[in-house]
């Protein structure tokens, strides 16, 4: 009896270069012969397939998801996000889902993991959206390892530089003394760059309790090191190093009835300004001694001196340093207050004096809470469009209604940079003003733009039935 | 019936009539809208000074649009019917209009036609039939003379030549054949050419091919000594295909409640075939529609049976040992599926697959439904469905992370198609809904 793998062998190798090995039944060319038990052998291997034995256990079990799914339409979405190659809509598609409290279907995980795999910065999304089911399928993919959020206190020990940082971020958010302590400890053993780097985790969380290590690292042999935490320090109002600016500052800049503004930068930079983090070497193309007065300023709570400061400091001599310091000081010190008063100011200036840059826009936006930086944004477009889209783009929440429909008011599309932002954080409501001064105007990029803003609008309506 | 969004983009013909179907499914489009037990219709404002008139019969599916697009269904179709799938609240109640009325009058009536055997002169026709038939069998005759010194020739020379030989090779027998009107035999030879770029076994499968389609020459020298149902099956094969109306009028008929549970489409020869299988809540029978379109035609495919869903109707089998193939005689409305019904285990979905194969050794792509399987790797980084008595089969590995997903490690339904070696899966059954797996639409 002839057996497969002979039959295998000699069909290999070619009825015409070998015989055909012998059976019972030698009737027949050898082809037709080979032919006549492969057809007998096939059938019956067919039918008698059975399976092999599995080793192991199956996958567990996952655990119940207590989310709903999102509506069908709004998961028809996804797939359609997915499938199309570098969506622009799949980040805000994200953000909406996980703000509705729902997950995606779990068919739709595998493409979601998949696609956010090249995509760090929406990985924190997408596994909101995926939910239980979503954390679970990833555990049982090396490739979505990401998923586990790699920031446990192990990874504070190894691995690579920024996953070590990242690692100790996420300690300080969770318990800011045990992430202190946990870098104290490795303190010594590590080379310059890598404390630098270490250090300005302290930034989260950052608190009173930070100081005397703030303080001892002051006298670091690594210079990037004593400026980071001189920087730690000047963001702690009661700290000593902010007592010490304030006392070097208060002669500098004295407000008088009027108000008059008297200013005397200082005459020389002293070794202990510079171990407080003052940089001696001013930047090119500005005066040692304005160098100076901004850096001590930027060191001290801006509310040391009343707003009505802003006024004469603009129209005097001294007006770079003194503002770009209160920009700097304003960010450090979190005072909205300051932060609204400058950026009045500054959109109100004149082009030269804007052109000089001494305000850092979009952090002193971030200091202010949404309504007001709204308010405040919708005021510049009303005031001057150009002004006003300079700072849209620096509002990278989801804009609200009012300043939408300000800046369907303004010109849309003349700025490249405010458009690019509307079209992703513009709300959608306002797309019918839009397509009608489309019409109206014969602007094709209007038009463009409400058919986006329905897409977007579309997009939520499925969320949200 | 009310369908769901992603039973409806499914219709859709392609990805872009999908898109401008869902542009159209807010109530802000439409100039007039209603609904009926049975249909739902709408006035849409386009480009023409007219709105577009679009009703949808919502038993089937079925469309009409007095729009001139070429697509079918047309956008304004898709758009009315997503509407209603969403916010079917949100469409008054009324009398369909007259534009409707008629259209829907005509369908039920054909819908009575069609399962009544069509009024023609049987003894003429048969005449004629019979005539045609003898003609095709003579050139099918020699064909099969050319196939077999063809085969023996490869079989002379050995598989160590396959890999080298040029694609005309296989494309040259494969012609030959469509000409000898056997499409059949053509369509195993373009399986087998691309054999020995797969995977290292290939010797292994081509073998089994070759044996397989040997004893199909042989089945044909003795066709008339065959037992009728598998002759039939032997004809079938080589690509004898009756005449639906035949079907319909002759074949056996099965009633059941028929869950659309797989849905797949392949090129062949220019030809898009769609294959749509239907499995009995009632009998565990399990049915394969087939369909074909040109290439070049948009469209084209009948695809108002749609997955997920069960219709209460009759099916008329095709002649032939297999008794898988089938049209739809009669039908109701479709519903959601409301069950999934599969083999409990591997042995018992396996020992279905011999029977099948008792009946006739050409199975073909053999349907296989599995009630309760985990998905899980294998060891060689492959996956496998594996049943409650720890047997597991291997799939195709496409799908395999979508059918993990839908499982959440929890055993789930599964239908695919069988090859004797790997499941090719088309669909999953989890928390009663039906997911579509594989990348054809």
């Amino acid at each position: 009896v002839i057996v497969w793998t002979d039959l295998l062998a000699a069909a290999i190798a070619g009825t015409g270069h070998v015989p055909l090995p012998a059976s019972g039944d030698d009737a027949g060319s050898p082809e037709q012969r080979l032919l006549d038990a492969a057809a007998r052998l096939a059938v019956r291997r067919l039918a008698g397939w059975r399976p092999p034995p599995v080793a192991g256990s199956p996958p567990p079990l996952c655990p119940p998801e207590p989310a709903p799914h999102v509506p069908p339409a709004a998961a028809a979405r996804l797939a359609d996000l997915l499938r199309a190659r570098h969506s622009e809509r799949l980040p805000e598609w994200l953000d909406l889902a996980g703000a509705s409290g729902r997950v995606v279907p779990p068919e739709l995980l595998p493409e979601l993991l998949e696609a956010v795999r090249a995509r760090p910065d929406l990985r924190p999304g997408a596994l909101r959206v995926g939910g239980v089911r979503g954390r679970w399928l990833a555990a049982a993919n090396p490739d979505w390892a990401f998923a586990d959020g790699a920031t446990g206190p192990q990874h504070l020990d190894e691995g690579e530089l920024p996953q070590r940082a990242a690692a100790l971020h996420a300690m300080r958010s969770a318990d800011p003394d045990a992430g202190r302590e946990r870098l104290e400890e490795r303190w010594a053993g590590e080379p310059g760059r890598h404390r630098a780097l270490l250090l300005q985790a302290l930034r989260t969380s950052l608190a009173p309790a930070d100081e005397p290590f703030l303080e001892r690292c002051l006298a670091d042999p690594a210079s990037q090191v004593r400026a980071v935490a001189a920087d730690l320090l000047a963001r702690l109002p009661e700290s000593a190093l902010v007592a010490r600016m304030l006392a070097r500052a208060a002669p500098l800049v004295v407000v008088g009835e009027g108000p008059v503004l008297t200013v005397a930068p200082p005459a020389t930079c002293t070794p202990e300004m510079i171990a407080d983090g003052v940089e001696p070497e001013p930047l090119a193309g500005v005066g040692r001694r304005a160098w100076w007065l901004s850096q001590v300023i930027e060191r001290v709570p801006p509310s040391t001196w009343p707003l009505a400061a802003i006024g004469p400091a603009l129209a005097g001599d001294w007006s770079w340093p003194l503002l770009r310091g209160w920009s700097l000081a304003a960010e450090r010190f979190r005072d909205p207050d300051w932060a609204e008063a400058l950026l009045e100011a500054w959109t109100a200036a004149d082009a030269r004096q804007r052109w000089r840059r001494w305000v850092d826009i979009h952090l002193l936006l971030r200091v202010l809470p949404v309504p007001v930086r709204e308010a405040l944004v919708v005021r510049a477009l009303d005031r001057a469009p150009d002004v006003g889209c300079e700072l849209l783009g620096w509002c990278r929440e989801p804009w609200g209604l009012e300043l939408s429909r300000a800046y369907a008011r303004i010109a849309p599309g003349s700025d490249p940079g405010a458009l690019m932002a509307a079209y992703h954080r513009c709300d959608p409501a306002v797309a019918d003003d839009l397509a009608a001064r489309a019409e109206a105007e014969g602007v094709t990029v209007l038009a463009e733009l409400a058919s986006v803003f329905r897409e977007r609008a579309e997009m939520r309506r499925e969320l949200n039935p | 019936m009310r369908w769901t969004v992603d039973q409806v983009l499914s219709l859709a013909p392609n990805a872009s009539a999908a898109k401008a179907g869902r542009g159209l499914a807010t109530l802000g489009k439409w100039a007039s809208l209603g609904q009926s037990d049975v249909a739902v219709w709408g006035e849409c404002q386009g480009s023409a000074a007219e709105p577009y008139r679009a009703g949808v019969d919502l038993t089937e599916p079925a469309f009409r649009c007095s729009c001139p697009s070429r697509q079918f269904p047309c956008k304004h179709s898709l758009g009315l019917l997503l509407l209603f799938a969403l916010h079917a609240e949100a469409v008054p109640a009324g009398a369909p209009p007259a534009w409707l009325e008629d259209w829907l009058a005509g369908r039920a009536q054909r819908a009575v036609r069609a399962a009544a055997p069509p009024a023609t002169d049987p003894a003429r026709l048969q005449e004629a039939s019979a005539r045609r038939a003898e003609q095709r069998l003579a050139r099918i005759g020699e064909g099969i003379d050319e196939i077999e010194r063809w085969l023996a020739d490869l079989v002379r020379a050995g598989f160590r030549e396959l890999p080298a030989r040029p694609v005309r090779y296989w494309e040259h027998a494969a012609a030959r054949m469509v000409d000898a009107q056997a499409p059949g035999i053509a369509r195993q030879l373009r399986e087998m050419a691309v054999l020995p770029y797969g995977s290292t076994d290939w010797p292994d499968r081509m073998l089994a091919r070759l044996g397989r389609l040997h004893l199909l020459v042989q089945a044909w020298r003795r066709l008339d000594s065959l037992p009728p149902e598998l002759r039939q099956q032997v004809l079938a094969e080589i690509g004898v295909a009756e005449p639906a109306e035949s079907v319909l009028a002759e074949g056996r008929r099965q009633a059941d409640d028929w869950l659309v549970v797989g849905r797949l489409v392949a090129i062949e020869d220019r030809l898009r075939v769609q294959r749509t299988w239907l499995y009995g809540l009632e009998s565990g029978r399990p049915a394969l529609l087939l369909d074909h379109a040109h290439v070049s035609q948009v469209g084209g495919l009948d695809r108002s049976l749609v997955l997920g869903t069960a219709f209460r109707g009759e099916l008329a089998f095709y002649p032939g040992a297999l008794r898988l193939r089938a049209v739809v005689a009669a039908r109701d409305g479709a519903r959601p599926m409301p069950a999934f019904r599969g083999d409990p285990s591997l042995a018992a979905a396996l020992g279905a697959f011999a029977d099948l194969l008792s009946r006739s050794p050409f199975p073909g792509p053999a349907p296989m439904a599995l009630s309760a399987v985990v998905p899980c790797r294998s060891d060689d980084g492959g996956w496998l469905l594996r049943d409650v008595e720890s047997a597991a089969v291997p799939i195709v590995p496409g799908a395999g992370w979508t059918l993990l997903a839908v499982s959440g490690g929890a055993p789930i339904g599964v239908f695919g198609e069988w090859d004797g070696e790997r499941l090719d899966p088309l669909s999953g059954w989890a928390g009663g809904r039906l997911v579509r797996l594989g990348t054809t639409a």
